[in-house]
């Protein structure tokens, strides 16, 4: 039986994360939250089969190690996710200016 | 000279407003790369077929089928495909993240090899090497799908 809180351990992850991506969160948060499940269900498999005695401390190490790559490459894709939303938001706007601007003038002046 | 100067700038006025506009589409990172993703797929193939013939072997009560060395060409082969992945990476514009991602991976694969050669003759210690993997390399083929712009 594992003594780390599974749900304590997830709340502080999704903290951690909400902060790294600040703005971009709402839009990745369906995303992050599925991600940060796994790593946190994964922690607790590494903690129980340490305490089980099923693995070495050096396969512990190396699954940590693991989990810690794994938690950085998911955050970095979740990151990539906000950006590409972030670049088509600010695309959609500059494309109802160009809209606006072409309706005033009366003829596609912008394509 | 006074009214040909006022049409010349009306002129210059006509010619940029379109260019400024075209240049205002913001580009804030890479673009989608087939070859980038068709890597991480392969990739991920591999890395799969590895895990998925330990966690075999266990189940069919054949360990020594597990040794390290009966898959060190394996691991040298991802090792290539990795290293080739990073160089494309890196020679493409606004892809530091993605680089980051393969290098983070190159690192996954050497812990992967590192536990390999302490024994893998535990299911569970399979299965959770496993969820890591694929998470790491689900997380890399997200990026890459949001990368096509089709929809976040």
């Amino acid at each position: 039986m594992s003594t780390i809180d599974f749900s304590k351990i997830l709340g502080d992850m999704l903290d951690a994360a909400k902060s790294q991506l600040a703005d971009k969160w709402p839009a990745v948060e369906s995303l992050a939250t599925s991600s940060i499940k796994t790593l946190a269900q994964s922690l607790i498999d590494i903690e129980e089969m340490s305490l089980k005695g099923t693995i070495t401390k050096e396969q512990a190490a190396l699954l940590l190690s693991m989990h810690k790559n794994t938690a950085r490459i998911a955050l970095l894709s979740v990151e990539v996710v906000g950006i590409v939303a972030a670049e088509q938001a600010i695309n959609a706007a500059l494309d109802v200016v160009k809209d606006a601007i072409n309706n005033t003038i009366g003829f596609g002046l912008i394509s | 000279m006074y009214l040909q100067l006022t049409k010349a700038r009306y002129w210059l006025l006509g010619l940029l407003t379109p260019i400024l506009f075209t240049a205002c589409h913001v580009v804030l990172i890479g673009a989608y790369d087939q070859n980038v993703d068709q890597s991480i797929q392969q990739i991920s193939t591999e890395v799969s077929t590895l895990l998925v013939k330990l966690e075999k072997n266990v189940d069919d009560n054949q360990p020594a089928e597990n040794k390290y060395e009966k898959f060190r060409d394996t691991y040298i082969n991802l090792y290539g495909q990795v290293e080739n992945l990073k160089i494309r990476t890196m020679a493409l514009p606004k892809y530091s993240k993605i680089t980051e991602m393969v290098v983070l991976l190159n690192k996954n694969i050497h812990d992967l090899e590192a536990l390999h050669k302490t024994g893998f003759t535990d299911k569970r210690l399979i299965e959770t090497t496993k969820t890591l993997m694929e998470t790491s390399l689900q997380a890399m083929l997200t990026a890459q799908n949001a990368l096509k712009r089709e929809s976040v």
